[in-house]
């Protein structure tokens, strides 16, 4: 991968996946799901949780699993709302970088020239 | 390692956090485990960067970042992503190996044939003057080696002058006081010389004492030094020649 993930970048990326499930999905889960998309090591994705968690945009709650407690994490409102912008603002950056990138970027004035 | 040893150093590491704080990360990394089952033991581990010093270092990271979020006061934490030199081992994320290989590549295609006339030329020269070479580099040995033995033997030498003052001092001043009974201006002379010497190998003990505990440390520093320049200019010399 050429191309840095930001902070904001994996952030969306995790709200993405732990909205797909709307009961909550845990830990290791949500590790393999966003490494399909980007590769991140194992250590990564905890503290980017408890940040999501902290900021209100995820929720945890343990539940019984095989006889030990499993923690879930799980969209909040405020999460679906923070990953509605994220998903704007990625169309929006990824088709003008497309754009500029395939050469056919519209010539546009701007600054008030 | 295993995932004992693991979540233990980690909690270890984590020493320095809140309480609270340390709790929900071992629980998260034991959960983790569990859910990756006994199978993926050693895979996680080794994914996790085989130590637990980078899971404890991006925890902490996490946590510090959370702060000052909170104070509002640094905004530059928030774009840590995972690009965090704090972080010891960078591979949070894979570096763009296949860019750099590829421009390595292709500046190498072009200059293979001047780089190889370069090494023959090189490796000819080398050995039309091995001669000179195996001189130069006998001497430095034989330069290194005979400095070494000359400040040891100088070490050796001084600690000796010192003890001989010290002993000699002791025996004439012992030697004046007993001849004072039968002489005493002899002996009043014997036990004053003693005692200049005993004065004069105490000083010098002490000047040594001094010596050692300055001097040396700074002429390692200096030498180290030295030694650390010319390594820079060695691998600046070679970048230019490549």
């Amino acid at each position: 991968m050429v191309f840095n993930t930001g902070a904001a970048l994996l952030d969306a990326i995790v709200l993405a996946v732990v909205s797909r499930k709307k009961e909550g999905t845990y830990g290791y889960k949500i590790t393999q799901e966003v490494r399909q998309a980007i590769a991140i090591s194992e250590s990564t994705l905890y503290p980017v949780l408890r940040r999501l968690q902290k900021d209100g945009c995820l929720d945890v709650y343990d539940m019984e699993f095989r006889g030990r407690n499993r923690r879930y994490y799980k969209i909040t409102d405020q999460g679906a709302a923070q990953l509605e912008l994220y998903q704007t603002e990625w169309k929006n950056y990824v088709s003008r970088i497309s754009d500029v990138l395939s050469g056919n970027y519209p010539i546009k004035e701007e600054g008030g020239r | 390692m295993d995932r004992e040893g693991f979540l233990a150093g980690l909690a270890r590491l984590l020493e320095d956090i809140p309480e609270n704080e340390r709790r929900e990360a071992l629980e998260y990394y034991e959960n983790y485990f569990d859910d990756a089952g006994p199978e993926n033991e050693a895979r996680v581990i080794q994914e996790l960067g085989g130590t637990p010093e980078q899971a404890a270092a991006s925890i902490r990271v996490g946590y510090n970042a959370g702060k000052a979020s909170a104070s509002k006061d640094y905004g530059e934490y928030t774009e840590y992503g995972y690009r965090d030199t704090r972080i010891p081992r960078s591979e949070q994320m894979p570096r763009p190996v296949s860019l750099r290989k590829k421009k390595e590549r292709d500046s190498a295609d072009r200059t293979d044939h001047s780089k190889i006339t370069k090494i023959v030329l090189i490796v000819l020269i080398l050995i039309a003057t091995s001669g000179i070479w195996l001189g130069i580099f006998s001497g430095l040995i034989g330069m290194i080696f005979g400095l070494l033995g000359g400040i040891l033997g100088l070490i050796f030498g001084i600690a000796a002058a010192v003890l001989a003052l010290l002993a000699g001092g002791v025996a004439l001043s012992v030697s004046g006081i007993v001849r004072c009974l039968t002489d005493p201006a002899l002996g009043l002379l014997m036990s004053g010389f003693g005692m200049l010497s005993l004065a004069l190998g105490i000083l010098s003990l002490i000047l040594c004492v001094w010596l050692a505990s300055k001097a040396l440390p700074w002429a390692s520093r200096w030498s180290y030094d030295i030694l650390r320049k010319f390594c820079d200019w060695c691998r600046s010399k070679w970048k230019i020649f490549r």
